[in-house]
C-alpha cells in the first residue's frame, strides 16, 4: 500500500514564485536555457531530468547561490533577481543541499537553534546567554523530537551517520520556516529505512500547508508516490510539467530517459 | 620633467626585484594552492647564499647567483617534500601559520650563521659607474636589473607556454584533480614548482645584494610588499604579478620623490583602492 | 572546514574547567603581589595583556574562521591613542578609554574593507594594513615621535574627579588594576561568545554558505567580530603605556602581531581558554628559552610548525583529551538547557 497517498488539497492557492526567461551559462555550456517556470502553493513539485539537465543550477539561480546571466525571478509578487541568498530566506525561500552543507563542529541542537534563532531575528544578541532565549530552546527541541533526532542532540554534526547527516540538513532547511522549500536530493545515499523517515516529515509538513516543497529527485519511486506535480528537464530547458501520471504517458519524456528505466534507483 | 622620467627608471628597477618574488609567490600559490608566507624569507636566503659566495669567497658573480639559486631550491625542497607537504588538506589559516613558523626559523638561523649585523655587499666590478640618463648619472646595476627581469619575464612565458613542464603546469594550476586524473605526477609536480618558486625568490636576493644591505630580517619587508603586488595583480596571475610590481616599484619611487614621508602608505592606498573597485586583483577572476 | 584532530567544540569547553579551580587561580592571582618581587608580576600583567590580546584574535579565527595577521596594527593604535591622551589628561580612565576607541574606530573602517574578502586574501589585507599603520607610526614624527616613539607617559592616577583618586605609581597597585581590566574583558568575552551572536560566528566559520540559508548576512557580522577583535586589540594596547612609559612603533610592526597568533596556536584555537593559556605558555617558553641561548625565534618557529603538523588544536586539546571524561564524572555539565 502506498503510504503517502495524494491529499486532495484545498482549492485556494497562491503564486509564490515565478521566472521570465531564466538563463544561465558556464562559458560554452548553456545550463539553463530560458527557463520561464512558475510554483504555487497548492502543489509538492518535483524536479526531474537526467544528469546535467540543469536542474541544481536552477535551484542555485532561485535561491541566490549563482548570479543570473538574464531572466528574471519573483517571489511573491516582487523581483528577487539581484537580491542577495540570506534577503530571499528571510522572504521565505529556504533549501536544503544535495552535498551535506551542515555545521560541522556544532552540535545538532545548535545547528537547528541558529536557524530558529534567526527567524526570531535574535542572531544579534551578543549579550545575552544562550540558554536565555527559552522561545528558541523550546522551537529547536520541538523540531528535533520531530525529526527523531533528539536523543542525539548533543553529538558533534560531524559525527552523525550519514542518514542522520541528511535528517539533520533537512531539519536546518525547515527551521528557518520556508513558505518555499527547495530540497535538493534529499534522500541521496539513504537506506530504505532512513528514506521512509525523510519522506514521512516531507509529506506531513507539507500537508500542514505552511511549507510548499519542490524537491529535486533522481529516485523516480519517491517522485511518483509524493508528488502533486513534476517537471522535467533535459539541456536547460523544461521539456515537460503536469501531473504525475500525465508525465508517465509523455513521449518526449520517455526518448529523454532512453536507456534509463522510470523508476531507476539513485546512488 | 626629467626628474620625473629618472625616478620613473629608478622605480622600474625597484618593481624587478618585486616582480621576481612576486613572480615566484604567485605561480606557488596558483599550483600548489599554498600562500608562502616564508617566500620572503627564501629571498633572503639567496641574498646571504649569493653574498657569501662572491662576496666572502670571492667566487665569480654569476657562479655565486646560480649556486645561490641552487642553494635556496633545495632548501625548498625540503621544506615541501617534509612539511609542507602534510598541510595540503588543510584550511589556509595552518598553511599561514606553518610557513609563518619557517619565517622565525630562517630568521634566526642566518643570524646564527651570520651574525645579526647587516653586511654591505661589494659592486661587482663590471657594473660600477652609472650612465648618463635624462641628464642623470643612473646606475649601470640598475639597468642590468631591469635588463634582467624583462628577461625572466620573457623566460616565464616562453617556459609556461612552449615547454612541456610549463603546459602541465597550466593545467595543474586550473584544475588539479583533473591533471591528476590524466597522470601527471602531482607530488613530482609540486615539488618541481615550489623549488622554482624558491628559485625565483632567490634570484631576487641574489641579484639585489649589490645595491642593498644584507641583514635579518629583510625577508620581511619584501613578503609585504610582494603580498601588496599579488593583491594589485590577481593572486596566481603571473600578468598580474608584473604588472603589479611595476605599479608598486614606480609609485614607490615617485612617493619617496614626491611624498618622502609617505611613500610606504601610498602602495597601500593604491591597495586599498584596487581592493574597493576589483577585489580579485587587476587580473584576477 | 579548518580539519581539527579530537578537538572539542568550543561551547563545550566551559564545564570541562571545574569553577572551584577557576576561583582558586583568580584568588591565587590576587594574592601574587604579597609573595613575588616586581619581575614576576611584571611578566603576569604582560601575560594577562596577552590573553586579552589573544582573545580578541581568536574570536576572528577560532569563532568566525578568519585569520588575521594585523591585529597589532589596532594594538598600536589602542597605545598610541591612550598615550597621547595621558600626555594631555594624566589621568588613567579617559586614556584607556580614548586607546580602546581609537582602536575601534580604526578596525570598523580598515574592516569594512578586509571582511569582503575570502580568507586568504582577508590575511594578507590585515598583514598589510597592519603595516601600513606601523609606516604611518614610523614615519609620522609630528604625531607619534616616529621610531624614538613616545616618552614620559605618566601612569596616571586612576580617579573619577570629586569621588577617588588611587595613585598608581606603585607597580603592586597598577597590577590590580591590569588584573581587573582584564578579567571583566575575559568575563565580557565569555558573554560574546556564548551568546546567539557567538554562535553565529561559528556558523559562519563552518558553513559560510549554509548560514546565508538562515537568513544571516554574513558580512555584518564578520564586520563586527573584526570591530570587537580590534577593540580587544586596544584595550590590550592601551594597558601598557603606563607600564612602560613608552610607545614605539614597533608595536604595531606584523611580528608583533604574531604573538596573540602564537598564543592561540600553542594554546589551543578552538577552546575558549586556549588563547589564555598560550598567552602564559607563550612567555614561559620564552622565558626559559632565552636563559640558554639568544636564538630563542628558532625554537619559538619549530614549536609552531610542530604544532601545526602534529597538533592543531594546541596544548588545550590534550589536557581535554585526557581529563574530560574524569572531569565529566565529578561535575555537572555546563548549562545549556
Amino acid at each position: 500500500m502506498d503510504p503517502f497517498t495524494v491529499c486532495p488539497r484545498e482549492s485556494s492557492m497562491t503564486e509564490l514564485l515565478k521566472t521570465e526567461d531564466l538563463r544561465k551559462a558556464f562559458g560554452h555550456f548553456t545550463a539553463v536555457d530560458g527557463v520561464n517556470i512558475h510554483f504555487t502553493t497548492d502543489a509538492l513539485t518535483s524536479i526531474i531530468g537526467p544528469n546535467g539537465a540543469g536542474k541544481t543550477t536552477l535551484i542555485n539561480l532561485l535561491t541566490g547561490s549563482l548570479p543570473v546571466d538574464s531572466g528574471k525571478i519573483f517571489f511573491k509578487g516582487r523581483e528577487i533577481t539581484k537580491i542577495p541568498t540570506d534577503e530571499r530566506v528571510r522572504r521565505g525561500i529556504g533549501r536544503s543541499f544535495q552535498i551535506m552543507n551542515i555545521f560541522p563542529m556544532l552540535t545538532v541542537f545548535q545547528n537547528i537553534q541558529l536557524p530558529v534563532l534567526s527567524l526570531l531575528h535574535k542572531s544579534l544578541k551578543f549579550f545575552s546567554r544562550l540558554d536565555a532565549h527559552r522561545d528558541a530552546i523550546d522551537e529547536v527541541e520541538r523540531i528535533l523530537k520531530e525529526g527523531g533526532l533528539w536523543e542525539k542532540r548533543d553529538m558533534l554534526a560531524g559525527e552523525l551517520s550519514h542518514g542522520d547527516q541528511r535528517l539533520l540538513e533537512m531539519g536546518i532547511a525547515i527551521a528557518s520556516k520556508p513558505e518555499l522549500c527547495f530540497l535538493d536530493e534529499p534522500t541521496s545515499g539513504m537506506n530504505p529505512v532512513e528514506r521512509v523517515k525523510i519522506l514521512e516529515n516531507i509529506r506531513k509538513l507539507s500537508d500542514e500547508k505552511r511549507t510548499t516543497f519542490i524537491i529535486v529527485e533522481h529516485d523516480m519511486d519517491v517522485v511518483f508516490s509524493l508528488s502533486d506535480r513534476i517537471v522535467v528537464m533535459h539541456r536547460g530547458s523544461i521539456i515537460a510539467d503536469g501531473k504525475p501520471n500525465e508525465i508517465k504517458e509523455n513521449q518526449n519524456v520517455k526518448e529523454v530517459y532512453l536507456g534509463e528505466e522510470l523508476g531507476e534507483e539513485s546512488t | 620633467m626629467e626628474n620625473l622620467a629618472f625616478q620613473g627608471l629608478v622605480g622600474l628597477s625597484l618593481a624587478m626585484y618585486l616582480w621576481l618574488i612576486a613572480a615566484g609567490l604567485t605561480i606557488v600559490f596558483g599550483v600548489l594552492g599554498i600562500l608562502n608566507f616564508a617566500h620572503g624569507s627564501l629571498f633572503m636566503l639567496g641574498a646571504y647564499f649569493a653574498f657569501t659566495f662572491y662576496g666572502l669567497f670571492g667566487i665569480n658573480f654569476w657562479l655565486s647567483i646560480l649556486l645561490s639559486l641552487i642553494g635556496v631550491a633545495l632548501v625548498g625542497l625540503i621544506m615541501e617534500r617534509f612539511f609542507l607537504r602534510h598541510i595540503y588538506h588543510l584550511d589556509v589559516p595552518y598553511q599561514l601559520l606553518l610557513t609563518f613558523g619557517f619565517i622565525l626559523i630562517f630568521d634566526d638561523a642566518v643570524k646564527m650563521t651570520w651574525g645579526g649585523v647587516f653586511m654591505i655587499p661589494p659592486m661587482p666590478e663590471f657594473f660600477t659607474g652609472a650612465i648618463p640618463i635624462f641628464g642623470r648619472p643612473f646606475p649601470i646595476y640598475n639597468l642590468f636589473i631591469i635588463g634582467a627581469g624583462i628577461g625572466v619575464a620573457i623566460g616565464l612565458w616562453l617556459i609556461l607556454e612552449r615547454t612541456w613542464w610549463g603546459r602541465i603546469i597550466r593545467a595543474s594550476a586550473s584544475d588539479r584533480e583533473m591533471a591528476g586524473a590524466i597522470g601527471v605526477n602531482i607530488p613530482i609536480l609540486f615539488t618541481t614548482v615550489f623549488m622554482f618558486g624558491a628559485a625565483l625568490a632567490a634570484l631576487g636576493g641574489a641579484l639585489s645584494t649589490p645595491v642593498r644591505v644584507v641583514a635579518p630580517g629583510i625577508g620581511g619587508a619584501v613578503i609585504i610588499q610582494a603580498f601588496v603586488v599579488t593583491v594589485i595583480g590577481g593572486l596566481g596571475n603571473l600578468k598580474g604579478a608584473f604588472v603589479g610590481a611595476v605599479i608598486v616599484g614606480v609609485l614607490t619611487a615617485y612617493g619617496i620623490l614626491l611624498f618622502p614621508i609617505f611613500e610606504l602608505f601610498i602602495i597601500f592606498v593604491v591597495m586599498a583602492v584596487v581592493l574597493l573597485l576589483k577585489p580579485e586583483g587587476l587580473f584576477g577572476e | 572546514m579548518i580539519e581539527h584532530k579530537g578537538v572539542s567544540v568550543i561551547g563545550r569547553a566551559y564545564g570541562k574547567i571545574p569553577t572551584l579551580l577557576l576561583l582558586a587561580l583568580i584568588v591565587f592571582l590576587f594574592l601574587l603581589p604579597h609573595f613575588v618581587g616586581k619581575y614576576v608580576m611584571y611578566m603576569t600583567m604582560h601575560i594577562l595583556v596577552l590573553s586579552v590580546f589573544a582573545l580578541g584574535f581568536n574570536l576572528l579565527l577560532g569563532y568566525t574562521g578568519l585569520l588575521s595577521f594585523g591585529q597589532a596594527g589596532f594594538y598600536a593604535c589602542g597605545a598610541y591613542g591612550c598615550a597621547k591622551m595621558l600626555l594631555v589628561i594624566p589621568s588613567l580612565l579617559p586614556g584607556i578609554i580614548c586607546g580602546v576607541l581609537f582602536a575601534g574606530i580604526i578596525a570598523l573602517i580598515l574592516g569594512f574593507l578586509c571582511i569582503r574578502h575570502t580568507r586568504i586574501y582577508f590575511a594578507m589585507l590585515t598583514l598589510c594594513f597592519g603595516m601600513m599603520i606601523y609606516s604611518l607610526a614610523w614615519k609620522w614624527r609630528t604625531m607619534t615621535g616616529g621610531d624614538d616613539g613616545l616618552v614620559g607617559i605618566p601612569r596616571a592616577p586612576l580617579e573619577i574627579p570629586g569621588i577617588f583618586s588611587i595613585n598608581m605609581s606603585s607597580l603592586g597597585n597598577y597590577y590590580y588594576f591590569v588584573l581587573i581590566v582584564c578579567l571583566l574583558a575575559i568575563i565580557l568575552f565569555y558573554r560574546i561568545v556564548n551568546s546567539p551572536f557567538g554562535l553565529t560566528l561559528q556558523g559562519i566559520r563552518d558553513s559560510e554558505s549554509r548560514i546565508a540559508f538562515a537568513g544571516i548576512s554574513v558580512k555584518n557580522y564578520r564586520l563586527i567580530a573584526f570591530t570587537i577583535a580590534g577593540l580587544y586589540a586596544g584595550l590590550a594596547g592601551a594597558l601598557l603605556p603606563p607600564l612602560e612609559s613608552t610607545v614605539t612603533p614597533p608595536l604595531a610592526h606584523w611580528t608583533h602581531s604574531a604573538e596573540p597568533v602564537l598564543a592561540t596556536l600553542l594554546g589551543g584555537i578552538h577552546s575558549f581558554a586556549g588563547p589564555i593559556a598560550g598567552a602564559f605558555l607563550y612567555y614561559v617558553i620564552k622565558d626559559i628559552i632565552v636563559r640558554f641561548t639568544e636564538y630563542w625565534l628558532i625554537w619559538l618557529g619549530a614549536i609552531v610548525v610542530a604544532l601545526v603538523i602534529g597538533l592543531p588544536g594546541g596544548i588545550v586539546s590534550i589536557f581535554e583529551k585526557r581529563l574530560v571524561p574524569w572531569i565529566r564524572l565529578r561535575f555537572a555539565q555546563g548549562s545549556r538547557r
